[in-house]
């Protein structure tokens, strides 16, 4: 009778354990800088830019966007530094001709990895983000939230 | 580190608690032995290695005092779909003390055993994690494998757990002395000292530790030797 009794306390306390689960990682994710353009003369107003791309210091391209028009642009900073820069290249054309617009923006950060569970692992975010931008076709960069810890706002706003 | 100092006192603990119980027992047994699952394990499980002995003190009614003395080291890792999440190796001892009560009725000369019990264990252990990425789901998608985050994690050092444990054990008895068997245990975490920013998810002698959760589930197999004690007075 122990033995049963035994047995079978051990069985619903597994069948009760077996119930929680862990191998699948929901509701989290890295974070990715969200950069929204507006419009200068009325920052409510979303404005895309067409034909721009995206180069580090070097000059070399980041990434591309000649043919399409782009609201937005989602960034990894890297984490292994807490600061970087990246050019926004835009292009106009003018009697035939095509001339690039440089402006440099410099994201100051402090990149963070945080552990969320043994499914999910570490995920990325950022605190304290400033930048800095110079201003030939950008007309101002405004932080909206230095804390990135979610993929659904928007950071950053560039005016143009 | 082989003894932490919670250990040394749980053996001392022990000692007494024998010494007390043997003092006007007239017969009692000793049984010494190690446990062959876990050396199997080691050759068979990559990134696994681990060394258990056990014993325990048998009285005439048939009430253990039993205690098991193991150390166990897994390197391991956390992928999806082949995608690799983090990689984390933990090492350390552990040592259960409690009571085995026999609970199946033998038949005259017979000396195979089914026993139950319960066990307090102390476990301390070290966690050195490797390779971290970043989960993130676009990424992944785009490029086939997680952002690196680091190459090498930090190191945790003098991390611990203790946790209660239910044992359900059964000897087969071979020649002489000699007897093979083994047991199933359900562990459930009692209290643990845990890594800054990461978990313990494995723990020495406790094994898996699933989130969100207290239970975990281990076993042992492995040969022993008992010897009859009869004290003349």
């Amino acid at each position: 009778m122990k033995l049963k009794t035994y047995i079978l306390a051990l069985a619903t306390l597994l069948v009760y354990s077996s119930c929680e689960k862990d191998d699948v990682c929901v509701e989290n994710d890295s974070v990715y800088v969200n950069l929204v353009f507006y419009d200068v003369e009325d920052g409510s107003t979303a404005k895309s830019v067409s034909g721009f791309s995206l180069l580090d210091l070097n000059g070399d391209i980041v990434r591309n966007y000649d043919n399409t028009t782009v609201a937005s642009i989602a960034l990894v900073l890297p984490t292994s530094q807490s600061s970087y820069d990246l050019i926004l290249q835009k292009r106009t054309e003018v009697d035939g001709l095509t001339i690039n617009t440089n402006d440099t923006l410099n994201f100051n950060y402090t990149p963070k990895a945080t552990y969320v569970s043994r499914a999910c692992g570490y995920i990325r975010t950022y605190t304290d983000l400033s930048i800095d931008s110079t201003s030939n076709w950008i007309s101002g960069v405004i932080v909206n939230t230095p804390e990135i810890n979610s993929n659904n706002e928007e950071h950053v706003a560039i005016l143009h | 580190m082989w003894l932490s100092y919670i250990s040394k006192k749980a053996v001392i603990w022990m000692m007494v608690l024998a010494s007390v119980s043997i003092y006007g027992q007239k017969e009692y047994g000793v049984r010494a032995g190690v446990d062959l699952s876990k050396l199997v394990r080691t050759e068979l499980q990559e990134g696994y290695t681990g060394f258990e002995i056990f014993g325990d003190l048998t009285f005439r009614n048939k009430t253990k005092i039993a205690v098991e003395i193991g150390s166990e080291s897994f390197d391991t890792k956390e992928s999806i779909d082949q995608s690799l999440l983090y990689s984390y190796k933990v090492s350390g001892e552990y040592l259960k003390l409690g009571l085995d009560w026999e609970i199946y009725q033998r038949k005259p000369g017979e000396k195979n055993q089914i026993t139950a019990g319960a066990r307090y264990v102390v476990s301390s252990f070290d966690t050195t994690q490797g390779v971290t990425n970043f989960y993130d789901t676009a990424w992944v998608e785009r490029y086939g494998e997680f952002p690196n985050y680091s190459i090498e994690g930090p190191s945790h050092n003098g991390l611990s757990a203790s946790y209660l444990e239910g044992v359900l054990g059964f000897k087969t008895h071979l020649t002489k002395q000699l007897y093979l068997g083994g047991s199933f245990r359900m562990g459930f975490l009692v209290s643990q000292k845990e890594p800054e920013n990461f978990d313990n998810l494995w723990i020495p002698g406790f094994n898996r530790v699933t989130d969100g959760a207290r239970f975990g589930f281990s076993y042992n197999y492995g040969l022993s030797y008992y010897l009859p004690v009869k004290k003349s007075r």
